[in-house]
């Protein structure tokens, strides 16, 4: 039996013998990740908010009958930290991970799960108003159904929530999480913003417009800051704390682990429109006379900081960069084959005081994926890979363009074989 | 709102919502109506600026109160609170106030175009289709320079007060001694003046953008003055637009924007009238952009519908025909031949005067729930004051609803 909770709300609730014990007030939930199961219901007597165990629930047709007399029923006030639909869930705003947006809950749908009452799905359509305001209608088009297991209520606080951990919007794409958060208010966002872990959280930055950023992080411990930004790329991290205000930024920076804090430190010396400014320092690169199997296992040792490396750069021994090889030539050449044998001689590079779009300019013309940064004697100083000037060159407009397909998203199975409006 | 103001926020953090919700404030029906009360009253209605400011700095310190300490808007809070049917009552009633108003405005428009030589049947449409072409192309960069040059017309309306050379000894008497009438005309003036100073779109509008800037309670006494300094500035420009008014025109007759801009210029000079009616102009073109837009949002996100102008028509429809239908309602019923111009936009105030007590009432029970504030709900002494200002404002309304039937 289904049932919404606009209906349920309200009704009667008797005892065994059919003595009246008030109105249905409010109901409470035990989250889950499919479902919320209804744990008590709340009842205002002699003005106080009471809760009485689901479990008594004989039946909710029309009224809610129980299994016991009145004089046998436990009644308790309510505690702390307690999910209350009406109070927390109906009306509020919440996040939709499926459509990748943010929703109002007009009603909730209520089924009866293996013998317990449970909350099954939110309606955010317009039929859901509707029906609140005191009209009945079947559910059609109007109906937009979110099951549970795809909503993120945004403004319980975070306390409440950790009771179960969820992982629903960490399973997010980090560039839809930062779409999501633009949708929310700057509370709204620090607290889903909070529930990431900070390997998601760093890559969700990185993805987030400036004033998105500045909002987040103006809510958050300057500790949990440097952890996030510390699985940032440097120059990624040394743009967001450019962002903050210079006590704030000074104040993170201290607590950067040391090797860390001078990547950014270096980079901040550079002028804020340079190629220098938005280099990776992470590169690999080794001597002319190191073989290819040098190469490689340099690379290996070296890859989780510089995940960048599709490329490595080759300097003679006054750190001059003169030459370069893809990985594909690396793994292709015997491996007691010396560098400077199989390396490619012109290196398209740019200097660290070049600005921006010089470096976009280069790339876009010699598709580049990556772009080498060298100081006036040649040396290598970093890289800059493709992706991180196109945001530079692409409009505003075309960057903030939703594409029309969400690929990447499971398909949400409706009851009745609809996927959802957004997700076709 | 939420994505309005996320792109709109940036160039005017540095302003503040107060200041800002203050030059929304002075729209077109603002500047009609201080101009009527101006060229048919004289001085004698300045003393009025005192008790709106207060009025506005009490008002807009809640709502500034509630948007800080719970993050959230007005609509969302009445929604949350008072469930749909309350929610459904408030949102259809700003709808209509709105609609009005943004008639207000393109009748502003109107108005001021044929004072600049440009017939209304150009300016209405094209205003109405540049307007929607900003919206739908999401092009803010140009509407923030606007609104920043719209200030500074502000300022040109301060010129054009002295230009027109009042005797400030009056000005200063009459604000403090006022020569209050006793005629019907004159408290019908009173109660527009009051309506279209404190409206109730604009208490959503300053809850929604102090949210969406992420103030927070420790700011708070920055905000403060951010409202004070606010109000303040609403009521100066509003007192130099009825001090030129007064000094170009006297008379008891009925009176309109066009007359004072053309009456300013044997008085003021030239340019203090194409000031006065280029200032007009702005102010309207901006109502008109910036109350419908909101609307929208403030109706969808309120029901729950989808929102924003970064989501196509099929996604939003019923963000885009809000939307539309405001924008080209409003542009429709003043390219009707012969429609007055001056009784739409006082009807206007009738329908906001009606509406801001009902939402001041919502104001003061959501600020007295300590569950929402905390323990920043209203004083006894806050709560003495607004009831007060609410009862006020109810007579007002009763004044003006009575004496815009008995005058139609």
């Amino acid at each position: 039996m289904i049932i919404y909770f606009s209906k349920l709300r309200g009704m009667l609730i008797v005892d065994s013998e059919g003595n009246n014990i008030g109105p249905l007030d409010d109901v409470i939930v035990q989250d889950g990740e499919k479902l919320a199961e209804v744990t008590f219901l709340v009842v205002r007597l002699n003005g106080m908010r009471q809760k009485l165990s689901a479990s008594y629930i004989a039946s909710y047709n029309g009224i809610i009958r129980l299994s016991v007399p009145a004089k046998e029923l436990e009644l308790n006030p309510l505690a702390d930290k307690e999910i209350l639909l009406r109070e927390m869930i109906l009306d509020r705003q919440l996040i939709d991970i499926n459509g990748l947006k943010v929703v109002r809950v007009n009603d909730i749908l209520m089924a009866d799960v293996q013998g317990k009452l449970s909350v099954v799905s939110v309606d955010a359509g317009v039929h859901g108003f509707i029906r609140r305001l005191g009209f009945s209608i079947p559910i059609g088009k109007g109906t937009n159904l979110i099951p549970w297991e795809y909503v993120e209520p945004v403004s319980i606080d975070k306390e409440l929530r950790l009771k179960v951990p969820r992982q629903k919007i960490a399973s997010l794409h980090p560039a839809d999480i930062a779409d999501l958060l633009e949708e929310l208010s700057p509370k709204q966002r620090a607290n889903v913003f909070g529930t990431l872990d900070v390997e998601t959280a760093a890559d969700t930055l990185a993805e987030s417009e400036p004033e998105i950023t500045k909002s987040v992080l103006a809510e958050i411990k300057e500790k949990k800051i440097a952890s996030v930004l510390e699985r940032m790329a440097p120059d990624e991290a040394a743009d967001v704390l450019n962002m903050l205000q210079t006590a704030k930024a000074n104040e993170i920076m201290k607590l950067l682990n040391p090797e860390f804090n001078q990547k950014v430190k270096d980079l901040l010396q550079y002028g804020e429109q340079t190629a220098g400014r938005m280099m990776n320092p992470d590169i690999i690169a080794v001597y002319l006379d190191n073989t290819a199997q040098d190469a490689i296992e340099y690379l290996r040792k070296r890859s989780p900081v510089a995940d960048r490396s599709y490329y490595v750069y080759v300097m003679d021994r006054e750190n001059k960069i003169v030459g370069v090889l893809s990985l594909r030539e690396l793994i292709i050449s015997s491996p007691e084959k010396k560098v400077a044998d199989f390396m490619k001689h012109n290196v398209i590079k740019v200097l660290h005081n070049a600005p921006r779009d010089e470096a976009a300019k280069l790339i876009v013309k010699y598709n580049l994926s990556v772009l080498p940064v060298v100081d006036e004697n040649d040396k290598l100083l970093g890289i800059i890979a493709a992706d991180d000037v196109m945001s530079g060159v692409m409009p505003e407009s075309y960057r903030k363009m939703r594409p029309k397909r969400k690929y990447y998203l499971r398909k949400r199975k409706n009851k009745n074989g609809k996927n959802h409006k957004n997700s076709a | 709102m939420k994505g309005l103001l996320r792109n709109f926020w940036p160039y005017l953090a540095i302003i503040g919502p107060g200041i800002i919700t203050s030059t929304v404030d002075n729209d077109a029906s603002g500047i009609a109506t201080y101009s009527v009360a101006g060229a048919q009253f004289g001085f004698s209605l300045i003393w009025t600026l005192i008790p709106i400011t207060l009025l506005l700095i009490v008002i807009q310190e809640m709502v500034a109160r509630m948007a800080v300490v719970t993050g959230k808007g007005l609509a969302d809070l009445i929604r949350e609170e008072f469930g749909v049917k309350l929610t459904l009552i408030i949102l259809v009633g700003l709808f209509i106030a709105n609609l009005s108003t943004t008639v207000a405005e393109f009748a502003g428009m109107a108005a001021a175009g044929e004072l600049l030589g440009i017939s209304r049947y150009i300016v209405v449409p094209l205003c109405a289709l540049i307007i929607w072409l900003f919206i739908v192309r999401s092009n803010y960069k140009t509407v923030e320079k606007i609104f920043l040059v719209l200030i500074l017309f502000y300022g040109l309306y301060v010129i054009s007060g002295f230009l027109a050379k009042p005797d400030w000894g009056e000005v200063g008497r009459q604000a403090i001694m006022p020569s209050i009438k006793f005629t019907s005309s004159y408290w019908f003036v009173l109660v527009a003046v009051v309506g279209t100073s404190v409206t109730p779109w604009m208490q959503f509008y300053l809850q929604s953008s102090i949210v969406e800037k992420g103030l927070k309670i420790e700011h708070f006494k920055i905000t403060r003055w951010d409202i004070i300094i606010g109000s303040v500035i609403t009521s100066i420009v509003a007192l130099f637009i009825i001090v030129s008014a007064a000094s170009a025109v006297n008379t008891e007759g009925a009176v309109s924007v066009e007359n004072v801009a053309k009456a300013l210029e044997p008085v003021a000079g030239r340019f203090a009238s194409t000031v006065f009616a280029f200032g007009f102009f702005m102010a309207a073109f901006l109502g008109a952009w910036i109350v419908p837009l909101s609307t929208a949002y403030f109706i969808t996100e309120g029901i729950g519908f989808e929102s924003g102008i970064n989501k196509s028509i099929h996604e939003a429809p019923q963000f885009y025909i809000l939307l539309g239908t405001t924008l080209f309602i409003a542009a429709g019923i003043i390219l009707i031949p012969g429609v007055p111009l001056i009784p739409i936009i006082l009807i206007s105030q009738v329908i906001n005067a009606l509406l801001l007590p009902i939402v001041l009432l919502l104001v003061l029970i959501l600020i007295n729930n300590k569950r929402i504030m905390k323990n920043h709900s209203n004083t006894k002494l806050m709560n003495i004051i607004s009831v007060t200002v609410l009862f006020a404002l109810v007579a007002m309304g009763v004044i003006l609803v009575i004496t815009s039937f008995g005058a139609g």
